[in-house]
């Protein structure tokens, strides 16, 4: 084992675990024997924890860079598809209404003349059956599912004939009563549903979506009697961010992630605090006095922005102690944060 | 999707032991709902288990091509053990792993660290010194655990016995660098 280079093979076997039998036992005797032999042994075993160490870490960022990477794009994917579907929603939605307030405006204003002439009240006044009054796809309609719409309608047709005419013949009286009788329908029968549209989502509002709901702030109080008006007396749980590269950024900077905890104290000054600091980890932010609005940090010009709500902070990742902040104004620096 | 399709089983395993990085990233895409299940119910968030999978995935691509390596279930089964042993250590140790701190497959060793944590960043900042091919011979060897063949044909040598000489020459020059810089105590504290 005089060999500078057999000796490397051997330690290197004994450290990969390759060595067995009556050769592990002459490494293990040696070792015993000669301390400058261990010596070198528990060196090179540091050295090889340190090249493992390097080796680990480095292909762990390669999984979490290309991990990350393909969840961005997803996002991306999900903003544009849940965008496209919403407006989608939109177009149909407001093509149909337009439709139909256009029909109603136009029987509106006939059915507003008629009953400023002849209200409805007055119809069993007027002796007539209905069935009497209505032909063709109207005689199709059960007295009882006619709407107050239609039965208006028919005021405004009598109406306008001057008198329920029973004598007409069935050509006649389906021009009458022609009028609209579909758009009667679709006006009267069609329930009102609510539709609530999503805004236009962010990639942090579609992130937020696969973190479970339990997982989002719940305000808890932390103390609740202190003269400092500085201490904290409530905060929202952890809530993890992606950080969003904007043009102009150093790509090739890692880019970390975020934990944020939202805050609030007496002062009620907004205020951003450091907590915890990895160059490729986590960091974990504390946000004092600022809402809770769907927050993302932003990563422009190698400077650090909190959006909560419509507004930016600015806050400085070198800084441990808590910074003041206030919303960006700059208007450049803004054009570019929205974009 | 939660784990791998059992026909891409050895397929993946063949990647892996051919030194396909990307393979890890299908594993992991595979895997990640099942191990988010397992922490978000044992104390852990989203981020805990993507850390988490990651670790695991390097500790398999170590053990990989360890000589009594053999592979007696599915891969997810293995990849959820790793991962269920990792979280448990962690829970152990009432701290969570931070950055890039892994835990990796144990070396041959009686005493390892002499229960101090050594202050591996002093030989990363030497590896950086060495030059990309002698840091990459050396992670190929020691971290990815290849054969002098893969690493000659990998690093284009003419054969494993230039990789061989190779790789001694670059542990050398690294354990000059460690030498001239620090001493045995600058590793221990």
């Amino acid at each position: 084992m005089e060999n500078p280079e057999l000796n490397n093979d051997l330690i290197d076997k004994y450290l990969r675990d390759e060595l067995e039998g009556a050769e592990l036992d002459s490494f293990l005797a040696k070792m015993e024997s000669d301390s400058a032999f261990k010596k070198d042994v528990e060196f090179r075993k540091i050295l090889v924890r340190g090249i493992q160490e390097h080796g680990a870490a480095q292909l762990k960022n390669f999984i979490r860079q290309r991990t990350t990477q393909r969840k961005i794009m997803t996002i991306s994917f999900n903003t544009w598809y849940y965008a496209a579907a919403a407006v989608a929603i939109l177009l149909v939605a407001s093509t149909v209404l337009l439709w139909v307030g256009q029909k109603n405006e136009m029987q509106g204003t006939e059915i507003a003349d008629v009953k400023k002439t002849e209200p409805k009240e007055q119809i069993p006044a007027s002796g007539n059956e209905p069935a009497q009054v209505v032909t063709g796809n109207k005689s199709e309609l059960a007295d009882s599912t006619k709407s107050e719409t239609y039965l208006a309608l028919e005021d405004a047709n009598n109406s306008g004939s001057g008198a329920v005419d029973t004598d007409r013949d069935g050509v006649a009286e389906s021009d009458q009563t022609n009028a609209y009788p579909d758009v009667v329908m679709i006006a009267s029968n069609i329930p009102v549903i609510p539709i609530q549209i999503e805004p236009a989502t962010s990639e942090m509002k579609i992130e937020s979506s696969s973190v479970p709901q339990s997982r989002k702030p719940v305000l808890k109080r932390e103390k609740e009697a202190t003269a400092d008006k500085n201490v904290l007396v409530d905060s929202g749980l952890n809530w993890s961010v992606e950080t969003i590269a904007k043009a102009d950024s150093d790509n090739e900077t890692v880019i970390p992630r975020f934990n944020l905890s939202f805050g609030n104290t007496r002062d009620a000054k907004p205020q951003i605090e450091l907590l915890k600091k990895s160059n490729s980890g986590t960091n974990d932010l504390m946000v004092y006095n600022l809402p809770y609005d769907n927050p993302i940090i932003l990563n422009y010009n190698n400077k650090f922005y909190l959006k909560t709500g419509d507004k930016y902070y600015e806050f400085n990742l070198n800084k441990a102690k808590k910074q003041a902040v206030a919303a960006v104004t700059d208007k450049n620096i803004l054009e570019a944060l929205n974009k | 999707m939660s784990g791998t399709e059992p026909g891409t089983e050895q397929e993946i395993l063949g990647r892996l032991q051919a030194g396909d990085q990307e393979a890890l990233v299908t594993l992991y895409h595979a895997n990640f709902n099942m191990v988010r299940n397992y922490v978000a119910k044992n104390n852990g968030v989203v981020e805990d288990a993507e850390d988490l999978l990651q670790d695991a995935l390097v500790v398999l691509w170590q053990n990989l091509r360890k000589p009594d390596f053999e592979v007696t279930s599915k891969i997810s089964t293995y990849i959820m053990a790793i991962c269920k042993n990792l979280w448990l250590k962690q829970l152990n140790k009432g701290s969570k792993m931070l950055g890039e701190e892994v835990i990796l497959p144990q070396m041959h060793s009686e005493n390892p660290d002499h229960g101090k944590t050594m202050d591996m960043k002093k030989i990363h900042q030497a590896l950086d010194e060495l030059g990309d091919t002698c840091k990459s011979i050396l992670q190929m060897f020691y971290f990815d655990g290849f054969d002098m063949d893969t690493i000659a044909k990998a690093m284009q040598f003419n054969n494993s016995d230039t990789a061989k000489a190779k790789k001694y020459q670059c542990f050398k020059k690294l354990e000059d660098i460690v030498k001239k810089k620090y001493s045995m105590s600058d590793f221990l504290r």
